[in-house]
């Protein structure tokens, strides 16, 4: 039987303090044991992705009482795969800055997600974003 | 007979970092960055060896703050983060080669 541990998170960044002792405790109850020594990893993208939505899903007059969940699992293939849903506005790809060598401001959260996470993937469904981080076992 | 001689004392503020530099923390770093540079001083250290993480938040506020430093004159430099989770968003956005970094503050005031 599948487990899925669930986080309901409100839309700021104090509340992202959440994540790290989250997943340190919920890997094991998962059946993701054999994933443990990657807590940290998994942090700081699972970190960066929700810091993203928290910026870009939900504008100031949204953003107050706004919450969005993050569900976890381990798949048949021992992969671990982190679910975000939020009801806030659409990801747009346009936003996505260009990383290069000059020092760019803001904006490398997603591309360090990308460089921890074996897969990211997006879709916008009924009014809701919904993202998948795929962490390869 | 002997030459004349000047002295000149550089003032080097520096920062220190313990545990998270996150995006919460971010916006404290900036503001300390933003009135150590009005207040006229523009060498910072920012010491990250006591950080247990960093995201790009808080490497956002150090690139800006170097950014600053350096167009007034001076420079923004980083004592590098002991702890690896701390250091892993350097490596992986490759900022460690943007920013000048040594062990120690000692190190980074040696060569200023």
């Amino acid at each position: 039987m599948m487990t899925t541990a669930l986080l309901t998170l409100k839309a700021d960044y104090e509340s992202m303090r959440a994540i790290g002792p989250w997943l340190e405790e919920q890997v094991q109850a998962i059946g993701a044991d054999h994933l443990a020594g990657r807590v940290s990893e998994f942090e700081l993208a699972v970190h960066e992705l929700a810091v993203n939505i928290v910026d870009h899903a939900f504008d100031d007059e949204t953003r107050a009482g706004a919450t969005f969940d993050i569900t976890m699992h381990c798949n048949d293939d021992k992969a671990l795969v982190v679910n975000f849903v939020d009801r806030g506005i659409a990801y747009d790809s346009a936003d996505k800055p260009v990383v290069g060598d000059e020092p760019t401001i803001r904006g490398y959260g997603l591309f360090i997600v990308e460089q921890l996470a074996t897969s990211i993937d997006y879709a916008r469904r009924d009014d809701a974003n919904y993202w998948t981080l795929v962490f390869g076992g | 007979m002997s030459l004349p001689t000047s002295s000149f004392d550089i003032r080097i503020n520096t920062i220190t970092i313990d545990g998270r530099l996150d995006a919460m923390r971010a916006v404290d770093l900036r503001e300390e960055i933003d009135e150590t540079i009005e207040s006229g001083v523009v060498r910072l250290i920012v010491d990250l060896s006591r950080a247990d993480f960093v995201d790009s938040a808080g490497l956002a506020a150090l690139a800006k703050g170097m950014k600053d430093c350096r167009g007034a004159g001076g420079d923004l430099r980083v004592v590098a983060a002991q702890n690896p989770d701390a250091a892993r968003v350097f490596q992986l956005t490759r900022f460690d080669q943007v920013f000048r970094m040594a062990d120690s503050a000692e190190d980074l005031v040696a060569t200023w």
